[in-house]
């Protein structure tokens, strides 16, 4: 590979202005020095500057007293960042990311700094910082120096050199910026400024944009849903189109996915996993960014949603298994560090197209729900036997393999014989929707095209599939799977799951249901004083 | 597990910690329930969630479900989510910093608008860091005049000695349980958490002004 993490990062995030490095270092330079100018420097006479006037002016004063709470509130945070780990503790370190963090909260007041992002700014800068030491990338950087984590004072923030590498450790504070800065994205204000009026052409590069900084938002009317909250109600409403057993049991015991999705998205799944792991997801996430055709800037939010569906998908043996409500959700909270990031990654990138259906408010397009089902071997639960099953198996031929099939099936088996089983479909697989539809036997013609998409592999994938996280799965790769055939994985515990009716009958019912539960739109009273409420206390933590 | 020979419904608590970040909530909650405790933690984003089960007196085995909620992370709407349902919701603050039980006010505010016109939870009021009594911000008596006009059941503990700690969480399932507590019982379990019991002058004043109360108020101050 040629390119460096963060070279990937900043191209794929759009992160440097008119893809100039050095404009985007001088632009984070006079954002700090416009709200980091000493007051007693200005040349104001006192009746228009001076300290005792109100903050509500938009004085010199005013700005260095609106700074400075910021830059505590940050500070304080960042002083509780992972702990016990030296680099990060390290006074340059500490003082750069502080910088960067006040500058785009000063810079984005209706948003202003939250608990979260001091964690997503720390990877980034740590990559930055690394891949600058390793100076391999674009460019050499004779110069610099500095070494990150070696405590100190970080290096001067100009003069910038227009001619300075891409990677340069000189510069790694002002580089996390402008990859900070891409990573949240747009705040709504700025959406709206930019839709309203053309203007800020030239910082702004324009969708398509990650907009992280949207899981940080609140509700933008009374009583409306946050960002997050409705990210949350569509990781569910996905979960329930392509693994419905495992949502209908999350739901019976009372398991909001807000418990645990909030965390996962806002820091994008940094806690959940080692950082090197995290890095992997922020590849990805970057990547999707960079492949949005849309231009709405969405398709790096759809990933990270449909990353979190990949996660829950990851652990449904264990929620299948726990015991109640407490089971599930430390299962949720504390997840498994084994698991092979990669395959998670790579299921999210097939679910990713369920998420973008649910957020435009359309159905889930079979095909889509097919590779899903395909790629996460879900169906021995959602799609199972039952009514389909006659018909189904004689339809398709290699399809033999039931679901009940026990998990000594060889992992080997699974690559082979299915890639040709999608092509397939062609009026044999319209027929047998037809006819499936017309059985009317409690099976939603979804889940009827969803059975009829499956072939030989989804088969022999549900025999393999993993249900059991407390075995380590092995990802079954070297098998010659061809075009799209990775992740599906061995679990050496398998346990089958053979559906009872009323399995069957909950995980069809499942499906179509568009996350009404989730209190998207309810959600009884109090709401809205209490928004008021929160927005006072953090006027009040300021 | 099966033990509880006729008693065979599970009682099960859902234990709110409310109050500004970084006054220690999950500290406590680890100290609770893994008995450990953390020089420092990383910030809570959302809500972590803890599980212990106890047994109290006549073998009456209790869930305990601790849900630590992000001091700042959580718009007022997702907190009134998380909020109800609860049977117990404990206020805390650090009482070297004066803001964190100042800002109780608001916390509680929240507490009674989510539970408007429904029956309220059992509320505690908890003063961590009680170790720092030598940089303390907040007197026992402001302590006990906030518990005593919101008739909160109080607790001085410190999350970092483990003082206090479980036995609060003892007695406020066996409040909700309906249980009564011999000091003898709040001993044992006391003595189970930590061999060397740290004396803390706090707490003295705090039960001697308890004692005074002690008629008027059910909860039990120590």
């Amino acid at each position: 590979m040629g390119t460096l993490r963060t070279e990937r990062w900043a191209s794929n995030l759009r992160a440097f202005a008119s893809g100039s490095v050095a404009k985007s270092r001088e632009r984070y330079a006079s954002i700090r020095e416009d709200h980091e100018c000493d007051p007693r420097d200005d040349a104001h006479s006192p009746s228009v500057n001076n300290p005792l006037m109100p903050a509500s002016e938009e004085t010199p004063w005013a700005k260095h007293f609106k700074a400075r709470e910021v830059r505590d509130l940050v500070a304080k945070d960042l002083e509780r960042l992972h702990p016990g780990e030296a680099f990060y503790n390290a006074k340059d370190v500490q003082a750069a990311l502080c910088n960067v963090l006040t500058a785009w909260a000063l810079v984005n007041p209706e948003v202003g700094y939250r608990q979260g992002m001091h964690e997503l700014a720390s990877l980034i800068f740590f990559y930055r910082a690394s891949d600058a030491a390793a100076g391999t990338g674009t460019g050499t950087d004779a110069g610099a120096t500095h070494a990150w984590g070696e405590g100190g004072d970080p290096p001067p923030m100009r003069p910038i050199d227009a001619n300075a590498p891409a990677l340069s450790s000189t510069y790694v504070e002002h580089d996390t910026y402008a990859m900070f800065d891409a990573f949240l994205g747009p705040t709504r204000d700025a959406r709206r400024r930019r839709a309203n009026a053309n203007e800020r052409g030239d910082d702004a590069t324009g969708p398509p944009f990650v907009n992280v900084v949207a899981y940080y938002e609140d509700a933008e009317r009374r009583g409306g849903a946050s960002e997050v909250q409705r990210a949350c109600d569509r990781v569910f409403a996905v979960l329930d189109e392509i693994d419905a057993s495992t949502s209908e049991r999350m739901r019976a015991l009372g398991v909001e996915p807000q418990l645990f999705c909030l965390r996962w998205l806002r820091l994008a799944f940094t806690r959940e996993f080692h950082l090197d792991d995290a890095a992997r997801v922020w590849d990805a996430i970057a990547d999707a960014n960079a492949g949005d055709d849309r231009g709405d800037g969405h398709a790096a939010m759809d990933f990270m949603e449909a990353f979190a569906v990949s996660m829950i998908v990851f652990v449904r043996g264990d929620v299948a298994d726990a015991e109640d409500f407490g089971g599930v959700v430390k299962r949720l909270q504390k997840f498994p560090p084994a698991c092979d990031i990669d395959v998670l990654v790579s299921r999210a990138g097939v679910i990713a197209p369920a998420v973008k259906a649910v957020r435009e408010g359309k159905d889930v397009p079979t095909e889509v729900l097919a590779r899903a089902g395909i790629e996460l071997g879900i169906p021995a639960n959602s799609v199972a036997p039952g009514t389909g099953t006659g018909t189904g198996t004689g339809t398709f031929p290699g399809a033999a393999a039931s679901a009940s099939a026990s998990a000594s099936a060889s992992g080997s088996g699974v690559g082979g014989g299915g890639d040709d089983a999608r092509p397939q479909l062609g009026a044999k697989a319209n027929e047998f929707l037809i006819k499936a539809k017309d059985a009317s036997a409690g099976v939603g013609a979804r889940a009827a095209d969803l059975f009829a998409n499956i072939g030989a592999r989804a088969k022999a994938a549900m025999a393999n599939a993993g249900h059991s996280a407390s075995a380590t799965p092995r990802k079954n790769s070297g098998n010659g799977n061809g075009g799209d055939g990775r992740g599906v994985e061995v679990v050496d515990q398998a346990r089958s799951m053979p559906p009872s009716p009323k399995e069957l009958g909950s995980a069809f019912g499942g499906l179509g249901f568009f996350g009404g539960g989730g209190g998207r739109g309810g959600g009884g009273g109090g709401g809205t004083p209490a928004e008021r409420f929160e927005a006072r206390r953090r006027r009040r933590a300021r | 597990m099966s033990e509880s020979d006729e008693e065979s419904e599970q009682l099960q608590y859902k234990v709110i910690l409310l109050g500004d970040g970084s006054v220690g909530k999950t500290s406590i909650a680890m100290r609770f329930t893994e008995d450990y405790f953390g020089k420092s933690y990383k910030q809570t984003v959302g809500l972590d969630f803890f599980v212990r089960k106890v047994t109290l007196p006549s073998e009456i085995d209790v869930t305990i479900q601790v849900w630590d909620i992000g001091g700042q992370t959580l718009g007022g709407k997702m907190i009134n989510k998380y909020v109800y349902g609860a049977q117990a919701i404990v206020l805390i603050y650090d009482i070297s910093n004066y803001q964190s039980f100042e800002n109780l006010q608001d916390w509680y505010a929240l507490v009674k608008k989510t539970f408007n016109g429904r029956l309220m939870p059992y509320v505690a009021l908890m003063a961590n860091k009680a170790d720092l009594s030598h940089i303390r911000a907040v007197t026992p008596e402001m302590h006990n005049e906030f518990a005593d006009a919101n008739e909160m059941c109080s607790y001085f503990v410190s999350a970092k000695t483990g003082d206090n700690v479980t036995t609060t969480f003892y007695r406020v399932a066996a409040d909700l349980a309906g249980i009564d507590l011999s000091n003898q019982e709040i001993e044992v379990v006391r003595k189970i958490v930590r061999a060397e019991i740290v004396n803390n002058p706090t707490s003295h004043v705090a039960r001697r002004k308890a004692e005074a109360k002690k008629t008027s108020s059910k909860c039990i101050i120590m």
